[in-house]
């Protein structure tokens, strides 16, 4: 076995990453193990110091990137873990989730989004996923987070997304991991992913430029 | 007035690929015959081929699909596990040698190869090696699910209207006593090598033909009304081990499966030629449809090549829908696990 650069593990923009990597001939093992909205959820365990995931599907995926690198649980991964788990900032900022909270003139009231009960629900929200990085971070693995590609399908509220996202940057810093963010540079004016980087026939996912952006600044 | 005078501009160089009046090349395949939605469409082939499955799927046509993954398995691990790639979950066939195998395995039970291979306490399909990336639990397990995929590949030709068969190789490894053809080389997926029992042979233009007329007249006798419609994958080899150069042993290898596919069409009102491998693959055209690695095709090159599949077909203004929420997650999912 090809001695591997990086872990990869996510939600489904693990699949840009990954894919960068492999044009790139960048030696790595993993990619997604289950769709965004599951990390919006109780998504694993810890038991005696071990994680585990919940969902049987997952814990099949896991099980093969587990043994793709050649360790029995992802604690013992010694290479840096790169991880997209929770970035799908959409399912969270899902229209539907938040239309009792909208006022009469179809927006959030001022404040809100920055006010206690917003914020108290954002933290309910992310609790699994920070947690999760927690944890890798206290085992004293290397963690990069990804950032989304900045796009934000007809189903999401912007406002919120983005919300979501600055308060995860903020909190995973505080933890301990390096977030990969190339909004910068791959992005337009209203924070937009620029169209050279967006998947084809896709309105969520970015393309393996973007990917490769990522890998740049990662030093990857 | 001599034979060219009254020709189309497709006929020509000049204006039918280097100066073409629309500004892109138009007609480049003509069908032989009509491959309507309702048409039963399998497919099978090398790794490039795993674009048309699904190229079909998209556009809503009939792509037949006779070995479906348990209700068990995840759908998230399908891929990995060779279901949804081809109509059947032989993996890839790289050769028509090996799809004449399958055709024949398929069609008689009693010349199936028994061959299984053990790692570690794990067992592995010399004949489908990635179909189950953990191994299987016995030596039974192994069999059984091969004969699963053999009924596959015979529902396959019972029920297709067109097979659709997209070859990449002429260099297959046989094994020296069975004779029976391996899809890799056995020791890189799966299995170890062993010098005395696995050979190198890089089918040529006639035992290649010869291989690929043996899987038609099976299917035909099968089902007389399929017809066949043959592609080459443009994506170069991997490596070789004939002692030429990679690029010259590629060059040779589509070479001979595109003249062989060419003979084979053009000798048969029943057999079709589309050209992948042509619009692909030219150095002179205008961008590389080519991934940074110089070998596999990029997606502008596969949506290139289906355009002009579906525009052959008179289908040139649909257009899928765009997928939103969890199925784009889980397609994009798929989709890499498709590739990996």
């Amino acid at each position: 076995m090809a001695k591997h650069e990086f872990a990869l593990i996510g939600d489904s923009h693990a699949g840009t990453i990954g894919r960068a990597a492999r044009e790139r001939g960048i030696e790595f093992g993993g990619g997604p193990i289950a769709s965004g909205k599951e990390f919006y959820s109780e998504f694993f365990e810890v038991e005696q110091g071990k994680l585990s995931f919940v969902v049987e599907d997952t814990i099949r995926v896991y099980g093969e990137l587990c043994q793709l690198w050649g360790v029995d649980c992802i604690e013992d991964v010694e290479i840096p873990i790169v991880s997209t788990i929770g970035s799908g900032f959409h399912f969270p900022a899902a229209r539907a989730v938040w239309a009792n909270f909208r006022d009469e003139n179809l927006g959030f009231p001022q404040d809100f989004i920055a006010g206690p009960m917003c914020q108290s629900i954002f933290q309910r929200m992310q609790a699994p996923m920070l947690a999760f990085h927690q944890h890798l971070v206290e085992q004293g693995k290397t963690v990069f987070f990804a950032l989304p590609p900045q796009r934000i399908p007809d189903s999401a509220w912007g406002e919120l997304f983005r919300a979501l996202q600055n308060r995860a940057v903020s909190e995973l810093t505080k933890i301990g991991c390096s977030v990969i963010d190339v909004r910068n540079d791959t992005s337009d004016k209203e924070g937009n992913l620029l169209a050279e980087y967006c998947q084809d026939n896709d309105p969520i996912h970015g393309n393996t430029a973007l990917g490769k952006k990522m890998l740049e600044v990662a030093g990857l | 007035m001599n034979p060219y005078e009254k020709l189309d501009d497709r006929a020509f160089w000049k204006l039918g690929v280097a100066e073409p009046k629309q500004g892109e090349l138009t007609q480049v395949w003509l069908p032989k015959f009509k491959i309507e939605k309702q048409h039963a469409v399998a497919t099978a082939g090398s790794c490039f081929a795993q674009n048309i499955g699904r190229a079909l799927r998209s556009r809503g046509m009939n792509w037949l699909v006779t070995e479906k993954p348990p209700q068990s398995l995840p759908r998230s691990l399908h891929t990995a596990h060779n279901y949804g790639l081809f109509t059947f979950r032989t993996g890839n066939i790289y050769t028509p040698a090996l799809l004449a195998q399958w055709v024949r395995w398929a069609l008689d039970r009693s010349s199936m190869d028994q061959e299984v291979w053990e790692t570690d306490g794990r067992f592995f399909d010399p004949f489908r090696p990635s179909v189950r990336p953990n191994g299987f639990e016995s030596v039974e397990e192994v069999l059984a699910s091969r004969h699963i995929t053999a009924d596959a590949v015979k529902t396959a030709i019972e029920q297709a209207d067109i097979f659709l068969f997209t070859p990449g190789l002429t260099e297959a490894w046989v094994n020296t006593k069975s004779k029976s053809i391996y899809p890799a080389c056995p020791g890189t997926v799966q299995g170890t090598f062993n010098p005395d029992e696995h050979q190198c042979i890089n089918f040529g233009f006639e035992s290649g033909k010869k291989a690929l007329a043996s899987a038609f007249d099976a299917m035909q006798n099968h089902n007389p009304n399929i017809k066949m419609l043959l592609t080459v994958s443009p994506v170069p080899i991997t490596a070789t081990v004939t002692g030429h150069h990679a690029l010259t042993a590629s060059t040779y290898t589509k070479s001979v499966l595109r003249a062989l596919a060419g003979e084979f069409a053009n000798a048969s009102e029943h057999v079709d030629y589309f050209p992948s491998y042509d619009l692909v693959s030219p150095a002179m055209l205008d961008q590389s449809y080519f991934n940074e690695n110089k070998r596999t095709v990029s997606p502008s090159g596969v949506d290139y090549v289906m355009k002009h599949f579906f525009e052959g077909l008179g289908q040139e203004k649909q257009s899928s829908p765009v997928p939103m929420g969890d199925i784009v997650c889980e397609d994009e999912i798929l989709e890499y696990y498709g590739k990996a």
